[in-house]
């Protein structure tokens, strides 16, 4: 007992100190910059001067330049320039996360003209998978999902919407300032616009704690916490969340600046908009369930779908949904059924009452294409009354402290943000301040989240955290200079592409020799193309593209591909699976509900889709190798790859293997690999006929597969 | 990995881990502690690392268990039918709650109107420690001696899947690691042919909370726990596709080996990274075998298989889900989680009826877990196996539709067994009506940084660098860390 009551005594005394502390830090009106004099993050980047080199020769572009005399100073040499096969490669894996075809690796090699790789630059950017490519980056920034996540795991029937915006608006060149203020603010800024609209379904696809709804206020909180942490992670590069519950002890941002930021989204909250954009109702659900998921995936598929059998069915499933959801309807359909079976009685068919419910079914799903979207649009839009926004002591809800006006972390300059904004113009002003050339933080952090997805790691090797705690650049010059020039050319994401892949840096070989190896082991100085895995999407749409199966429509609600019972474990609600002609669209498009990782995917560290994500691991796991080689949707690829090639390069083994050699690497087959991949397919010497056609293609089909399992497969290099 | 790994210089950790996990890890990330500390010198050993992500890592102190299965009954086993007597609360059975017990947040019931409900159910002192086990587990009471039950477990989520995830992760939001991911984090694996952390749900999968029970949060996914089956196919993707045998997939395999090795050839700015992913395919060509022959329990005796209940269809499941469970750590898997139930009213949920629902569900696990202990500690396997019983939360003294209890996080049962624990002693208190843990209170984050000592890990060193802060599995709690008290001595 005595020990009990000293512990409590220390608690208490503990906690006395804490407050006083705490409380001191709030009086002092939360200027924290005393702690980050001089932190280079936070000062305003100014265009750096291009720095001399003694091998100009070596340089494309200014970008060289920096990364040159770094290497200069290190007496380090860059390593050779890539082949030709593999820039294609890369780029185009690289743009469009799709692996070139041989045509297009023939045409670029067989190119001899100086803009060629130009040419293939210019191609992969205006085609419209890039906006897929780069839009699923951003999804990750943006801690995209279609469910609200936790035990209810509610369907987001509206998230592919905000999805949609971000590709297009990437393919589209949106300007990235104004694509940054039409998430935060698209409805203030340019309540006119619908797309400008579906922007800030940034703010309508985060995790939900349904349950939260119990405590009063929690749900509202629970939302401005998600959107202030989001906004700071991803336009800001900060980890602001750790002020929530304690002044933050490395940065510059105080609990105080924690629910400022909080107050500028506290005049919002999400509402449903009809087709027309009016508002539907005073506060929207918070999700839709499955069966509303399910109607508007049978709809959105029926309009689509153009074989008659197919489509009935899909209506037919339609009507069942309908029917389902509506009590009306089901006594119609009781009424109805019953009159049949008045009718038929007597002519003993019992048939008919199947092919009468059968219309009747069909009837109704019919019915349902009539008319909009049976999931609105999901929107940040203004509340009646603005809440109002106290520190919250520890982060605690129950524990309110002093109320706080909006405003932005006084420590990170900038602009001046207005005082005494009205409540309809908050966000307004928060975008503004952020996609301000004058912030310090907003182009670094794009610029340098460019660089990492185009070279595998950033300048800074903390993208979501450009604070004291985050790593400092390994080229600070370089990142200002970008940055600097990203702005100053229309803050177009597709000038940062070409001025990356222009550069001597990015179309270096994958290579080292030991010595630079030991020098620059973590490749901090660039001496070299760092090679990388390709993420989970890249790895399935690459071997559906190179198979030959790969669908390419675009947009609209995610596909929920079948998963069997091994796969569904773990899954506590149903998946509503789509029809088959979805199933190998890209992966972009795949459901994603935030209590289960969609199985085929999830050993290739998928992000977690809870916060924003940076950065994904890259991890390697013995259940990656089992999904590679056990997992049925595989062996059908391998089958439809084997076919593929035996369809375009006849039944002659060696054009066979030299073909699967360019469709899986973008390269020839060398002559070992050919000796050893016939001998594989039972062709001891070099033979030129089939003999046994079955044997062959099982042998063929064996081969795509170890094609697949291969590191050169799912590497860019 | 900012746990000082007991011995000597962080450079001799470095060392260690280098050479022995960091075929798992980002490489990128492992370059960059390299040249962080200064010691490119160290690369030939990193390449020449064993590949295997789990290899076997020292714990931080001298442990007294070297792996765990953790029993989750999930849906939230009342305390007072099962290890918490209330004798007070059958006095006032029907009456309203005293007002000073004051209100507690449930799920659907108002605690102070409702009123009280007796529990049906008798409590016997068992075994020579006299630790009152009620009636719905007679098998347990004759393990009465082993268990060490902790009665004043309390955190503050009321709803499933925010306490299951505080249960496993010590936190009620989404995204961070299972206790499981951490240990195995800390720890790695002793087995070189089976994953480092398994799970046993239930046959059709379903847990309210869903895979974050078992996750790797923000830990990198090596360390996630693989789901096992105790029916058909013990692991996702482990059985071959229809008509493909071992033969057939070692000769692709070994093709696509050959092509890995020629391709290492040429890059050699990768070439540690591109050795662990051809020995993972390696481990998971053995995994193929060596899984199934785990989860095998026709090779167990027919005595053992009459101890764990196998013939009876009640017990059959979950005694084969605790029969694997034991063939699993002897095998070397580090943490196995068992899962009685997903949450709902048709297992541990009991908002109808708790007397009934607490009988029929006891009754499916009693005998397997009774037997599981005797089991291990017939094979000397007790000593170093820590069990760990609870459920996601407890129940409220007052009734809900008459018969039922509500969520009541407030206060509930948990208990632990093996790895040196000194059986037979309860730990903690909840009030006279088992509403709330009063004394000796131990918060999920206590408990974890319990099963963390008794591993031999430190909970306040076992950090990893996520947003910016160091973040450990108990969060800033966890000071009431058990073990000392827990153990024999």
């Amino acid at each position: 007992m005595p020990n009990l009551l000293t512990k409590r005594l220390l608690q208490i005394g503990a906690t006395l100190i804490w407050f006083s502390l705490a409380q001191a830090q709030v009086a002092e009106g939360g200027d924290a910059s005393r702690y980050s004099p001089g932190h280079w993050a936070f000062s305003v980047p100014k265009r750096p001067e291009i720095p001399g080199v003694a091998d100009a020769s070596w340089c494309r572009t200014p970008v060289d330049r920096f990364v040159l005399r770094r290497l200069e100073q290190a007496r380090l040499r860059p390593a050779p320039l890539a082949s030709r096969v593999a820039l294609i490669r890369r780029a185009t894996l690289d743009l469009t996360g799709l692996p070139p075809t041989p045509e297009d690796v023939t045409l670029f090699v067989e190119d001899p003209s100086p803009d060629a790789f130009f040419r293939v630059t210019e191609r992969l950017l205006e085609s419209p998978q890039y906006g897929e490519r780069w839009g699923r980056h951003w999804l990750d920034v943006a801690r995209y999902a279609d469910s609200g996540g936790f035990e209810t795991d509610i369907f987001f029937g509206h998230a592919w919407r905000y999805r949609d915006y971000v590709v297009h608006a990437l393919n589209s060149d949106k300007p990235y300032d104004q694509f940054i203020r039409e998430q935060i603010a698209g409805d203030e800024l340019e309540p006119g616009n619908p797309e400008a609209l579906l922007a800030t379904g940034l703010y309508t696809t985060g995790p939900v704690l349904q349950e939260a709804g119990m405590v009063p206020g929690k749900l509202e909180y629970d939302q401005l916490t998600d959107a202030v942490d989001t906004t700071g992670a991803a336009f800001l590069g900060l980890t602001l969340g750790c002020a929530r519950c304690h002044d933050h002890k490395y940065d510059p941002i105080s609990q105080r600046d924690y629910f400022s930021l909080q107050s500028l989204f506290a005049a919002s909250d999400q509402f449903d908009l009809d087709p027309a954009g009016k508002r539907l109702r005073d506060r929207a659900a918070l999700g839709n369930t499955q069966n509303e998921f399910e109607m508007e995936q049978l709809r959105s598929r029926a309009k689509r779908e153009t074989d008659p059998t197919l489509r009935r069915s899909l209506l037919r499933r339609l009507g069942d949904h309908y029917l389902a959801k509506d009590a009306q309807k089901r006594e119609e359909e009781r009424v109805f059924l019953a009159n049949i079976a008045q009718k038929k009685a007597d002519v003993k068919q019992p048939d008919t009452l199947i092919d009468g419910r059968d219309t009747y079914r069909v009837a109704l799903g019919e019915r349902c294409l009539e008319g909009p979207s049976l999931i609105p649009t999901r929107v940040l839009a203004h509340r009646d009354q603005s809440l109002e926004t106290r520190i919250l002591k520890r982060g605690e809800l129950d524990h309110p402290g002093d109320v706080v006006p909006s405003a932005v972390p006084a420590a990170l300059y900038g602009e001046p943000f207005p005082t005494n904004l009205s409540p309809r113009r908050r966000r307004s002003a928060l975008a503004r301040w952020i996609a301000s050339p004058q912030n310090p933080l907003t182009a670094r952090i794009i610029v340098n989240r460019v660089w990492q997805w185009h070279l595998g790691q950033g300048l800074v090797r903390t993208p979501n955290d450009f604070g004291l705690r985050g790593e400092p650049p390994t080229h600070p010059e370089l990142l200002d200079w970008m940055a600097v020039e990203f702005m100053e050319h229309g803050w177009s994401l597709k000038y940062l592409h070409r001025l990356i892949l222009a550069s001597s840096t990015w179309q270096m070989a994958a290579s080292a020799d030991p010595d630079t190896l030991l020098r620059d082991p973590g490749n901090r100085l660039l001496t070299r193309f760092q090679p990388h895995r390709l993420e989970a999407e890249v790895i399935w749409d690459s071997l559906r593209a190179i198979s030959g199966t790969l669908n390419r429509e675009m947009g609209g609600l995610s596909f929920a591909p079948p998963l069997d019972d091994q796969e569904m474990i773990g899954n506590f609600l149903k998946w509503p699976t789509s029809t088959p002609s979805e199933s190998n669209r890209r992966a972009l498009y795949i459901l994603i509900k935030r209590s289960f990782r969609f199985p085929t995917l999830s050993s290739f560290d998928l992000p977690d889709n809870i916060a924003s994500c940076g950065l994904r691991d890259i991890t390697t796991v013995p259940n990656q190798a089992l999904a590679m080689l056990n997992n049925r949707s595989m062996v059908e690829q391998a089958a439809a790859f084997a076919q593929r090639l035996i369809t375009e390069a006849g039944a002659n083994p060696e054009r066979v293997v030299d073909l699967a050699w360019r469709y899986s690497y973008g390269r020839r087959i060398s002559e070992d690999e050919r000796r050893r991949s016939l001998q594989f397919l039972g062709f001891p010497c070099s033979a030129s006929s089939v003999s046994e056609s079955h044997l062959f293609e099982n042998a063929l089909q064996e081969l795509c597969l170890a094609l697949f399992n291969t590191n050169e497969f799912i590497y860019i290099q | 990995m900012s746990s000082s790994i007991s011995n000597s210089s962080k450079l001799a950790t470095r060392r260690h881990w280098i050479t022995r996990v960091a075929g798992g890890l980002g490489a990128w990330g492992l370059l960059d502690l390299l040249e962080r500390d200064g010691r490119a010198d160290l690369l030939p050993a990193a390449l020449s690392g064993t590949g295997n992500p789990f290899a076997a890592k020292p714990p931080h102190f001298r442990a007294r268990a070297k792996s765990v299965i953790f029993l989750m009954m999930a849906g939230g086993p009342s305390q007072m039918e099962t290890f918490d007597p209330k004798p007070l609360l059958n006095r006032l059975a029907g009456q309203p709650m005293p007002p000073s017990f004051g209100k507690i947040l449930a799920q659907f019931t108002d605690v102070t109107k409702e009123p009280l409900l007796g529990c049906k159910l008798t409590f016997r002192p068992s075994g020579q420690s006299g630790l009152p086990i009620s009636e719905a587990f007679p098998h347990l009471q004759t393990q009465a001696d082993r268990l060490a039950v902790i009665r004043s477990c309390h955190h503050d989520a009321f709803n499933h899947s925010p306490a299951q995830y505080v249960l496993t992760t010590g936190q009620s939001r989404l995204g961070y690691p299972s206790v499981g991911a951490w240990i195995t984090y800390g720890l790695g694996s002793a087995s070189d042919n089976l994953p480092a952390m398994v799970v046993l749900a239930e046959p059709d999968g379903k847990l309210k909370g869903g895979t974050p029970c078992w996750g790797n949060g923000f830990l990198p996914a090596i360390y996630q726990g693989a789901p096992v089956q105790a029916q058909g196919t013990p692991i996702l993707y482990l059985n071959r596709p229809p008509g493909v045998s071992a033969q057939s997939q070692r000769k692709v395999l070994d093709l696509s080996q050959w092509l890995n090795h020629l391709h290492r050839e040429q890059s050699a700015p990768v070439a540690y990274e591109l050795d662990s992913r051809i020995a993972s395919y390696e481990l998971a060509f053995r995994m193929q075998s060596a899984a199934p022959e785990a989860v095998d329990i026709q090779r167990e005796s027919a005595a053992t298989r009459h101890l764990y209940g196998l013939e009876d269809a009640v017990t059959r499941d979950f005694g084969t889900r605790c029969l694997i469970a034991r063939r699993l750590v002897e095998r070397g898997v580090r943490f196995v989680q068992v899962i009685s139930g997903s949450g709902d009213s048709k297992d541990w949920d009991h908002h109808d009826d708790a007397y009934a629902g607490t009988l029929r569900q006891a009754r499916k696990v009693d005998q397997p877990i009774a037997a599981l202990l005797h089991d291990l500690e017939a094979r000397g396997l007790l000593e170093q196996t820590l069990i760990v019983w609870s459920g996601e939360f407890g129940r409220t003294p007052s009734s809900q539709g008459g018969q039922g209890r509500d969520h009541n996080p407030n206060g509930f049962s948990m208990w632990m067994a093996g790895g040196g624990i000194q059986g037979g002693q309860a730990i903690g208190a909840t009030d006279e009506l088992g509403l709330r843990a009063v004394e000796d209170k131990v918060h999920m984050n206590d408990a974890h940084a319990t099963i963390l000592s008794l591993l031999g890990l430190d909970h306040r060193k076992l950090t990893y660098l996520h947003q910016g802060r160091e973040q450990r599995l108990t969060d800033v709690g966890g000071d009431n860390d058990l073990a000392r008290r827990l153990l024999r001595i």
